[in-house]
């Protein structure tokens, strides 16, 4: 299962319609409580794909901190931070970066937490330009994973 | 001491004179010199009167004497000058060696200090015999030559006695020259800054650099998160990251909220003689953190309640004399010039503050555009790939993308409309006005597709046929009534719940008034509500809520300001009569009349 974690769920649309296309299964999460609720026991992943700039259930109930993700500008890395402790055997390595980001320390903190992490990071503006060839990309990134 | 004779009014006129050319700082030097010159003393000091927290006198100048011989530059209220500051004349002191009290003593043997005369100023009502009404400015200790005879010494003080009032003004003048000195350079920052946050940094600078204070920062209340955030900051010894600073409201422990909450100048720490450190202050400085102000920032209004939004908080006050510097607590000058200068900080960060609210209202808004375009974009090129793959059973399963895509590109255009016509609803005239033809019968059509383009399930839309059968018409402009509930409908569509039952909306409708002036109309959904603490403050513009926020990047916060304008307009009325399950709204509209 490919996991898709963006509160857009509409943007993503074609993206997930592509991979399902392509053969692989797909499912949508829409903010970080719900993601790290159900993938911390998840038995079946494949891939993740984190929207960096990622909402909560509920900003004033989340375990996700306003401080600490910086006012949820950067959400999805501490998702991937607690995925790679939380002991699922799939994380982190089956983790990828998703992001429009263009302000620059916000994209020096996603690259810098993708090389700790060991993950790629796609920018999502690569969809745009050309959503079959990005989802090829995903379904190799999903066959070198299952071969590792 | 020159020869006997009374001329408090030619050393008057010289204090005066000098005023022109000195601010708070400079003018105690420039008065004692002048007594100094006049007088022929041995020495003379002036000192200012601190109660914030406890009382004290500061060393604001001396002449005659050394920096270097004085204990602290702090002088307790029991001391000798201390004890002066609420008398009502100039005190002498014969022998200010039998003092107890006189705390630098070294002084008295190494300048030959005899006789002290403790001028207290004052300013206040007349008359002076009313204790209660004058507020201690500060005193002046003079030392006259210990050769003087008894009548000099009943002379000069006789003269000090007529001098001390004209002082007391000149130095509250000082600090008058001081704010409009401030002013001028707070205008300047104000005008070479691009936004808020460099000019708050070019304040706090310009309190550091050029006012005796240690270190500043100034902390702004985000509406939206309903937290506190770091403006601006000088204080900090390592680079920070400033979204790494955010004050919750609620925390008992800080002072910053505090002070925001209560809307009370706080000063934490203080005591410059034991060095208290308040474990709030998160400003490192080369010093100790030995006092902090912290004075609530308004926004200007005529109103007697004025909104809150911000604190500036100021670290240490330093006080350097010769090559030494002490760090000390505040006076009655710096509460007086530092909420001053949030007076004038406070009007500049509104204007800012509006600035870049519609500028973010705007960004917000192309951010949702590029978002959207990015997915229409995406679409298309999905659907262009599915067909030169000529995967004709793929482009069956999905082909209920494409009127997806038309409602986005739609919701785009309404969007862009949004800007385009804010000033054009002015115009519109209100008509004669049938809810279900003319509203309800155009906007119908456009839900399904809209909720298809938010992913959103429907669970039930109303029957506009039935619902709106013997419905009165009402006296508004078709366009503007569409545009009111269409904002409903799309803010029913974008925070729904998401899951079953599926987005339930519902409306009624019913004379509101005996006179049958007005029409009620309600409206309802099962989204996922509208927080308590939010609800006060939905239909001002640019608010987005933060749980409605995290939802959807197409919205900047304009749906339900622009709908209360426009009901405005019309001598009608939309407000939030149940903030959550079901989420209700009342809208009221003139009825039509012949």
């Amino acid at each position: 299962m490919i996991y898709v974690v963006d509160e857009d769920i509409v943007q993503l649309q074609a993206l997930v319609a592509v991979l399902e296309v392509i053969g692989l299964d797909v499912t949508q999460i829409d903010n970080a409580d719900d993601a790290l609720e159900s993938l911390t026991s998840a038995s079946d992943v494949a891939l993740v794909l984190i929207d960096v700039m990622l909402g909560t259930r509920d900003a004033d109930q989340s375990t996700f901190s306003r401080k600490s993700t910086q006012d949820f500008l950067v959400t999805g890395l501490e998702l991937a931070d607690r995925l790679a402790k939380s002991g699922n055997p799939a994380f982190p390595s089956r983790i990828a970066f998703l992001s429009m980001a263009s302000r620059p320390h916000v994209v020096s903190q996603i690259k810098e937490k993708s090389k700790e992490l060991g993950i790629p990071f796609f920018d999502k503006r690569e969809i745009a330009k050309g959503v079959m060839e990005f989802a090829e990309k995903i379904k190799l990134l999903v066959e070198n994973q299952a071969k590792e | 001491m020159p020869a006997i004779r009374r001329r408090p009014f030619a050393i008057a006129q010289t204090i005066l004179r000098a005023l022109n050319r000195t601010s708070s700082a400079t003018m105690p030097l420039a008065t004692i010199e002048t007594l100094l010159d006049q007088y022929e003393l041995v020495a003379a000091s002036f000192y200012s009167y601190s109660d914030i927290p406890d009382e004290k006198l500061i060393l604001r100048a001396q002449v005659g004497l050394s920096y270097s011989s004085y204990e602290s530059f702090v002088l307790p209220i029991d001391s000798t000058a201390g004890r002066c500051i609420d008398s009502l004349h100039v005190q002498v002191i014969a022998d200010v060696g039998d003092e107890i009290d006189f705390r630098d003593k070294n002084l008295i043997a190494e300048f030959g200090l005899r006789t002290m005369l403790a001028v207290p100023l004052t300013a206040g009502e007349e008359p002076p015999n009313k204790l209660d009404t004058l507020n201690s400015l500060g005193v002046i200790c003079v030392y006259p030559q210990a050769s003087s005879s008894l009548e000099q010494i009943d002379i000069l003080r006789t003269d000090l006695e007529d001098l001390r009032s004209i002082i007391a003004e000149t130095y509250l003048q000082s600090i008058q020259l001081d704010k409009l000195r401030l002013r001028e350079q707070v205008t300047q920052r104000a005008v070479a800054s691009a936004d808020l946050n460099s000019f708050l940094h070019r304040v706090c600078r310009l309190l550091q650099d050029e006012w005796p204070y240690e270190a500043a920062s100034v902390f702004i209340h985000d509406e939206r998160a309903d937290i506190l955030r770091l403006g601006a900051t000088t204080g900090y010894s390592q680079k920070i990251s400033k979204q790494e600073v955010v004050i919750s409201l609620n925390d008992e422990n800080d002072d910053v909220a505090a002070t925001f909450r209560t809307g009370v100048t706080t000063v934490v720490g203080g005591n410059s003689l034991t060095g208290i450190v308040s474990n709030a202050i998160h400003e490192s400085i080369a010093g100790i953190a030995r006092a902090t102000i912290l004075i609530p920032l308004y926004e200007p209004s005529n109103a007697e309640a004025r909104r809150t939004i911000g604190v500036l908080r100021v670290v240490n006050k330093l006080l350097r004399h010769d090559q030494r510097i002490e760090v000390f607590s505040f006076g009655w000058e710096d509460f007086e010039f530092l909420t001053f200068v949030c007076d004038v900080v406070g009007v500049v960060a509104s204007m800012f503050d509006r600035v870049s609210k519609s500028k973010d209202d705007f960004e917000r808004s192309l951010h949702g555009v590029q978002n959207n375009l990015n997915g229409v974009l995406t679409t298309l090129d999905f659907l262009n790939g599915l067909m030169s793959r000529r995967d004709t059973l793929s482009l069956e399963k999905y082909a209920y993308m494409v009127p997806t895509a038309k409602a986005q590109v739609q919701a785009l255009c309404w969007q862009a409309e949004r800007f385009s016509r804010r000033d054009e609803h002015n115009m519109l005239k209100p008509m004669k006005c049938d809810l279900l033809s003319d509203v309800f019968a155009k906007l119908g059509p456009l839900l399904r597709p809209l909720a298809d383009s938010f992913a959103t399930p429907i669970g039930s839309l109303p029957t506009f046929n039935k619902i709106f059968a013997g419905c009165p018409s009402v006296q508004a402009n078709p366009d503007e009534l569409i545009t009111v509930f269409r904002n409903l409908f799309e803010n029913s569509i974008k925070y729904s719940k998401r899951r079953r039952p599926g987005l339930e909306i519902t409306i009624s409708w019913e004379i509101a008034d005996t006179a049958a002036s007005t029409l009620k109309v309600i409206y309802r959904d099962n989204g996922i509500g509208i927080l308590e603490k939010d609800s006060g403050r939905i239909f001002y513009e640019g608010f987005r809520s933060e749980n409605a926020m995290r939802r959807c990047q197409l919205g900047a916060g304009l749906g339900l300001f622009q709908s209360k304008e426009i009901l405005a307009r019309l001598n009608g009325s939309i407000v939030l009569s149940n903030r959550s399950t079901p989420t209700e709204f009342t809208i009221i509209v003139p009825i039509w009349r012949d």
